[in-house]
């Protein structure tokens, strides 16, 4: 609307969780794909614990869970759900994304796994379009993502409405429904 | 014949409600279905008395005033209304029959206050916490694997 600033972000720099706070470098751990859990020896000594390698990669994250349920001191979730940001760079070349047309694409929302977020224009904290990939899904424990977030500095965090967007279309992408036998197509 | 049949589960939002308002209730329902059995006649295509009544009319409106309501506790049902003095000729809830119908409308659990949408939605803070599983701890030695990137996606239009 003319003469109103809807503004995409604003900065945050301390403890409080909120959904669309983006976490730059966020690790995510991932077990080895063949990790036998049963045999996993448990017998409360260090000298005969099982070994397992996990994998480790920093990711930047954005939290889909929702603000209300982040309130610290009243958190209704154990663990954040949170789901990967990609730049265009970060596609492999002939993949829909790593081009123009793809990412115009996934802005209108033609790709229901991605969901396509503004630059960030912030001084302290720039950062170029970004979507974000629903078919990846992480979680942390709250207290984990707290202390992470706490330990940097300024990050940047999601606007309403465009959080609400953002929410909306997470779900949307969990809520699909192929049916069996669909309309033909109108010509 | 019409017959109307209430809802069971009408009659047990009633018996929740506490008597002295029950009772207010239904003399409520009572006076208020003659009234609008009244109103429901206005336009009648039909011969009326003086008082805008046919003879018919009047003598179903003084049935209605002596229905039981203690049928409305349990599987209640109502006797059919005669339609003929009133019909339009169609085998349809006749403006009686609607009447009583729109009067008759299961009640609030809540009749001293205003219904309150808010107090219906869950207390999350009553919900309990989720039991935690048990747990099993293991050495994990964490390998630097590169950063997380997306897998290849050939059909993203789906």
């Amino acid at each position: 609307m003319e003469g109103r600033e809807y503004l995409w972000y604003a900065i945050a720099a301390d403890d409080t969780l909120e959904q669309g706070d983006i976490v730059l470098d966020c690790p995510v751990f991932v077990p080895p794909d063949n990790l036998d859990v049963d045999s996993l020896a448990d017998s409360g000594s260090a000298d005969s614990l099982s070994e397992v390698p996990f994998d480790f990669k920093p990711a930047n994250l954005i939290v889909l869970s929702q603000t209300c349920d982040l309130v610290k001191g009243r958190e209704k979730v154990q663990d954040v759900l949170l789901c990967p940001l990609y730049k265009q760079s970060d596609f492999k070349e002939g993949e829909e994304l790593a081009k123009p047309k793809g990412w115009e694409n996934a802005r209108k929302g033609s790709f229901p796994a991605y969901h396509v977020i503004n630059a960030c224009e912030l001084p302290a904290c720039k950062a170029e379009p970004s979507v974000v990939y629903f078919g990846q899904v992480f979680s942390h424990p709250v207290s984990f993502m707290r202390n992470l977030v706490d330990q940097r500095a300024e990050r940047i965090r999601l606007l309403p409405p465009y959080r609400e967007h953002l929410s909306q279309a997470f779900a949307r992408f969990f809520m699909r429904v192929g049916l069996p036998v669909d309309i033909p197509a109108f010509k | 014949m019409t017959t109307i049949t209430m809802d069971a589960s009408f009659g047990t939002a009633l018996q929740v409600q506490s008597t002295p308002r029950l009772d207010g209730l239904l003399s409520y329902v009572v006076d208020a279905v003659a009234h609008e059995f009244d109103s429901a006649c206005e336009g009648a295509a039909t011969k009326t008395t003086s008082r805008g009544l046919t003879d018919d009319e009047a003598v179903q409106r003084e049935n209605l005033a002596g229905i039981s309501f203690s049928s409305f506790f349990g599987a209640p049902e109502l006797e059919s209304l005669s339609t003929t003095s009133v019909s339009q000729g169609i085998q349809e809830p006749c403006e009686t029959e609607k009447a009583m119908l729109a009067l008759i409308e299961p009640a609030p659990v809540n009749v001293s206050q205003e219904f309150d949408e808010d107090s219906e939605m869950l207390d999350w803070d009553m919900v309990s916490k989720v039991k935690e599983r048990e747990k099993k701890t293991v050495l994990v030695t964490l390998r630097y694997a590169g950063r997380l990137k997306p897998p290849p996606d050939p059909d993203p239009w789906t």
